[in-house]
């Protein structure tokens, strides 16, 4: 019995230790000290960028309120391009700490962060997001490409080394491998992120390789071309609420209709809806980690180590080395994580770490 | 250090490796002939893409070698490395550098002359004109496919020529100056050279007046057609 007792006892050390010693080799010393009787400019970090990252960023604020008893922080979502706008404009209490971003920070982006003495920025990566297209479940599947889609898509057409008005009603005037169903596509505002996304990596994509295209020198005038939709009836933009109401319009749209959602919501309607391939690869855990499908992009948050407390308490504001380790922890973003509920598929495990420890260590960005 | 100060200490600092000109550094040398540069131009608005280009330059190319071959013996294609046309011809098949050379298109830049130094060593070099400028959407493509490209072959050689790459985007993105035209030497060393160009050129007073006169024209063309 006693033998038993000072087994478990011993145990129990033995896991506590283990214990302790992760988290001390997690997390570095002194990082998370206390200062309380330092000065900070603004009470709530100030988190801004993204739209879509808007549901990850709440409920890291939330974790980050209850475990640490910091304010919660107010988030300001008005997209990644205009958050780092926001960000890399300053460094003080009027300027954001935070940049939630679907995409890395451009060179550009980056040049303007240092033109205005923010260089040490903390890159925080937290895992991908994917967006799926999906037709009816009881229609022959249409096999897509980036190239199809803008064909599909666009008002203007390249056809030899002329553009004109899209003159196609059918999938199979694109292509005479896909189905004859006439083409329709159901696409969210234009306001939207996933929009955005679309037109960048499908519109763009698809038209990028045109020869006709290529020789447009300036970028304005080429981006016009290739995002521009048509406006024949058969590309409909259904508005804000896109994500709810799409999967009820298409089940109740004519064959042929293809609709975009994020891969999570188009998982959920999976009995009604069917995902279609994009360069022949469907969506999954495992093409979306290894980057070999097309709608994948990974989610950045940007820290700005300037606004951090010193070593006296003084600060733009307190809680920003407490927020890398909330969002960069195994609860947040590991496999099932609390993350995992708004549709963050995880970064390979041996990256998580290593981006971790990058992190905590607050080890400066640069490209 | 900004981004266009280091992007031109890179730029300085690169020397491309080729395989194929490694292996030609390899093969015994023959006396040197004397050297007959030749270049072929071509129009930077020919709609017809890189590889139809490519395919021209070679042709021509290997027409010269072989009226060398003809007027110095056969002594040329025993001992002389792999001759221009295939060093041309190497372009196009899939190893790494066709896929430097997709890279380098998708910067926005288009083969617009293959200078070739008859001579030993040969001396091929292939010139890239600025074609076009680039959305941020492109940027967005170009770092993915750079990281993708770094996941497939992670080797030196790769990473110089994705240096290149990276070299010639980040300087374009600088508001003061553009790459306007980049010189990659496959041989008889590899070498890369970049022309810089002031965005906001300090142009003369025959510039300066020739652009007014086209100004002039563009609104006289923009009155008419508003009439």
């Amino acid at each position: 019995m006693r033998r038993g007792t000072v087994g478990r006892v011993a145990a129990f050390l033995l896991v506590a230790a283990a214990a302790l010693s992760v988290r001390a080799e997690e997390i570095p010393a002194g990082l998370l000290d206390e200062h309380p009787g330092g000065r900070v400019e603004r009470a709530r970090i100030l988190v801004t960028g993204s739209e879509s990252m808007t549901p990850f960023t709440f409920a890291i604020a939330k974790r980050l309120a209850a475990r640490w008893t910091i304010p919660e922080p107010e988030i300001q979502p008005v997209g990644t391009q205009a958050g780092f706008a926001r960000f890399c404009a300053g460094i003080g209490g009027e300027y954001p700490d935070i940049v939630a971003a679907t995409r890395r920070i451009r060179q550009s982006e980056f040049d303007r962060c240092l033109e205005n003495r923010i260089a040490d920025i903390i890159e925080v990566p937290i895992g991908f997001s994917a967006v799926a297209f999906v037709g009816r479940r009881v229609d022959a599947p249409v096999a897509l490409t980036p190239r199809i889609i803008y064909q599909a898509v666009a008002a203007e057409v390249p056809q030899g080394q002329d553009l004109v008005v899209n003159p196609y009603q059918r999938w199979r005037e694109i292509d005479k491998s896909l189905p004859a169903d006439e083409i329709r596509l159901l696409l969210p505002s234009a306001s939207t992120g996933t929009h955005n996304f679309f037109d960048d990596v499908f519109l763009q994509g698809g038209c990028r390789k045109f020869s006709v295209i290529r020789l447009t020198f300036d970028a304005r005038d080429r981006v016009r071309l290739c995002i521009k939709p048509r406006s024949d009836g058969r590309v409909v933009d259904l508005g804000v609420a896109y994500d709810e109401i799409l999967p009820q319009t298409l089940a109740e749209s004519p064959a042929g209709t293809i609709g975009i959602l994020p891969y999570f919501v188009a998982l959920a309607h999976q009995d009604r809806l069917r995902i279609l391939p994009v360069n022949g690869i469907l969506p999954s855990a495992e093409t979306i980690i290894n980057d070999s499908y097309e709608g994948v992009h990974t989610l950045y948050y940007y820290v700005k180590r300037a606004h951090m407390r010193d070593h006296e308490g003084n600060g733009v504001v307190r809680g920003l080395r407490q927020f890398i380790v909330e969002a960069t922890g195994e609860e947040a973003r590991g496999t099932d994580g609390y993350l995992d509920d708004g549709g963050l598929i995880p970064l390979p495990a041996a990256q998580r770490l290593q981006q971790r420890r990058a992190a905590l260590r607050l080890e400066r960005f640069s490209r | 250090m900004t981004g266009l100060s280091r992007a031109i200490v890179l730029a300085a600092a690169i020397v491309i490796g080729d395989p194929a000109a490694a292996r030609a550094q390899h093969q015994p040398v023959a006396p040197t002939a004397n050297a007959a540069p030749v270049v072929v131009e071509i129009d930077t608005d020919d709609p017809t893409d890189d590889r139809g280009v490519i395919e021209l330059a070679g042709a021509y190319v290997d027409g010269i070698w072989t009226w060398v071959s003809y007027s110095f013996g056969a002594m040329f294609s025993a001992v002389t490395p792999p001759t221009p046309s295939a060093m041309i011809r190497n372009l196009q098949e899939g190893d790494q550098q066709t896929v430097f050379l997709a890279m380098i298109g998708d910067a926005g830049y288009k083969v617009k002359e293959i200078e070739n130094g008859i001579g030993l060593p040969p001396d091929v070099t292939v010139k890239f004109g600025r074609i076009r400028n680039l959305s941020d959407a492109d940027l967005d493509y170009i770092d993915r496919e750079l990281a993708r490209w770094q996941r497939r072959d992670p080797g030196v050689v790769a990473d110089a020529q994705r240096a290149v790459i990276t070299t010639l985007v980040s300087i374009n993105q600088s508001d003061s100056y553009v790459v306007d035209s980049v010189r990659l030497r496959l041989l008889p060393l590899p070498q890369v050279k970049f022309s810089l160009a002031p965005t906001v050129g300090g142009l003369g007073w025959e510039s300066s007046q020739l652009m007014r006169a086209i100004q002039r024209l563009d609104r006289r063309m923009a009155d008419v057609k508003a009439k």
